[in-house]
């Protein structure tokens, strides 16, 4: 009996019951709209938070009163960043310039990703018989190959839009890739790509695995070069090799830029005194 | 409750000292305060970050992010052989003008 009459007291508690993790996540979305932020200072501040709630959970304090406290202590958002930006005013843009790099590289390697495809069937494959047989393959309906970068795009903007329309369209095919990355930046989809570590995690590790890339991506070059001789109403070899060495040059400043202005505690650490 | 400007001077030494004790992050530094002066230094909970940052910036203290007994991840400060010199140049200055009070208040001064 005392069973029954405590069940509807308990469903209106559930109904009234403070989410903690849910204003947390609110309180780190309202940091995250302040544009000067580091999102290692953002991180930061949300470890302090969460220890203060649980420095005054251990007060016997619900977590209703732990979180508003602890949010007092911490701080208004906009005096917060205000005083970080004064201490370190270099990292804000430094962060910029980092994301900027990540983000021209990822468009480089996703568009890069046709050329490489194109290279590989170019070898193996004549080029008409490639395009008919992948046409008649593809598993995806057009509106998602127009996201993905497959060679049958190119041709198809080449044979149908003059060149300043066919920008905007690459521009246009770029916009999951360009949202995911800025998603990234901001901090918003850490759950899902926490994989991406994996690359950031030393200078010498990523360093390492652009120039293998970068030496995958040559030798391809190479083996088409090789190939290359017997068109005989096209560039000469020469112009051929300079522009393809030039449009590695691109990347190559790109990962250099992001290996200088990698974050601190990504790479390794330092010896203490 | 100590002036804002002292609370500032002195954030330097207090931190560089309890660093010197051993590693610690964020809001272990501020109980720690908070204690140690019995309520008397309150230090604002986002503003010890930029002081941390400044002192990091200029390479008395260093950072490193490691997960706790908790399994949740803090950044730890520690200090460095910068941090420890900084520390004695602190510690004289500080006693000097300790000193100084002491004699002109008639208690007892402390030994350099």
């Amino acid at each position: 009996m005392a069973g029954r009459s405590q069940l509807p007291v308990q469903i209106m508690e559930n109904q009234t019951r403070f989410d903690l993790n849910a204003a947390v996540e609110n309180w780190r979305n309202e940091l995250a709209v302040q544009p000067n932020l580091a999102s290692d200072d953002r991180r930061e501040l949300e470890t302090h938070l969460r220890d203060a709630i649980a420095g005054f959970q251990q007060r016997d304090l619900n977590d209703e009163e732990s979180f508003w406290l602890a949010r007092k202590r911490v701080g208004q958002p906009q005096r917060l960043v205000e005083e970080f930006v004064k201490a370190n005013p270099a990292t804000v843009w430094r962060e910029r310039i980092f994301w900027a790099a990540i983000i021209l590289l990822i468009i480089r390697l996703w568009s890069g990703i046709s050329s490489i495809a194109w290279a590989i069937f170019q070898t193996t494959v004549t080029t008409p018989y490639f395009l008919n047989k992948y046409h008649s393959v593809s598993p995806f309906p057009d509106w998602v190959r127009f996201y993905l970068p497959l060679p049958s795009n190119i041709d198809l903007y080449a044979l149908l839009f003059s060149p300043s329309s066919r920008m905007v369209f690459n521009f246009l095919s770029l916009l999951p890739v360009l949202g995911i990355a800025w998603l990234l930046s901001r901090g918003r989809l850490n759950k899902g790509f926490s994989w991406t570590q994996f690359f950031f995690h030393s200078r010498r590790r990523f360093l390492f695995i652009s120039a293998t890339l970068f030496s995958f991506y040559l030798l391809l070059l190479v083996n088409s070069l090789l190939r290359y001789e017997s068109h005989p109403n096209s560039p000469s070899l020469d112009l051929v090799i300079v522009v393809n060495l030039m449009s590695l040059l691109y990347p190559a400043i790109l990962v250099a830029l992001i290996a200088w202005l990698m974050p601190a505690q990504n790479r390794k650490t330092p010896k203490r005194a | 409750m100590l002036t804002k400007d002292l609370v500032a001077a002195s954030s330097k030494p207090l931190l560089l000292s309890i660093l010197a004790g051993g590693e610690s992050y964020g809001y272990e530094i501020i109980q720690k305060v908070r204690e140690l002066s019995g309520g008397s230094i309150e230090w604002s909970d986002g503003m010890l970050y930029p002081v941390l940052h400044r002192l990091e910036r200029d390479g008395l203290i260093e950072s490193e992010w490691k997960e706790a007994d908790t399994g949740r991840e803090r950044k730890y400060y520690f200090i460095s052989s910068d941090g420890r010199k900084a520390l004695k140049t602190e510690r004289r200055q500080w006693l000097a003008v300790h000193n100084s009070l002491c004699k002109l208040w008639k208690i007892k001064p402390v030994s350099i």
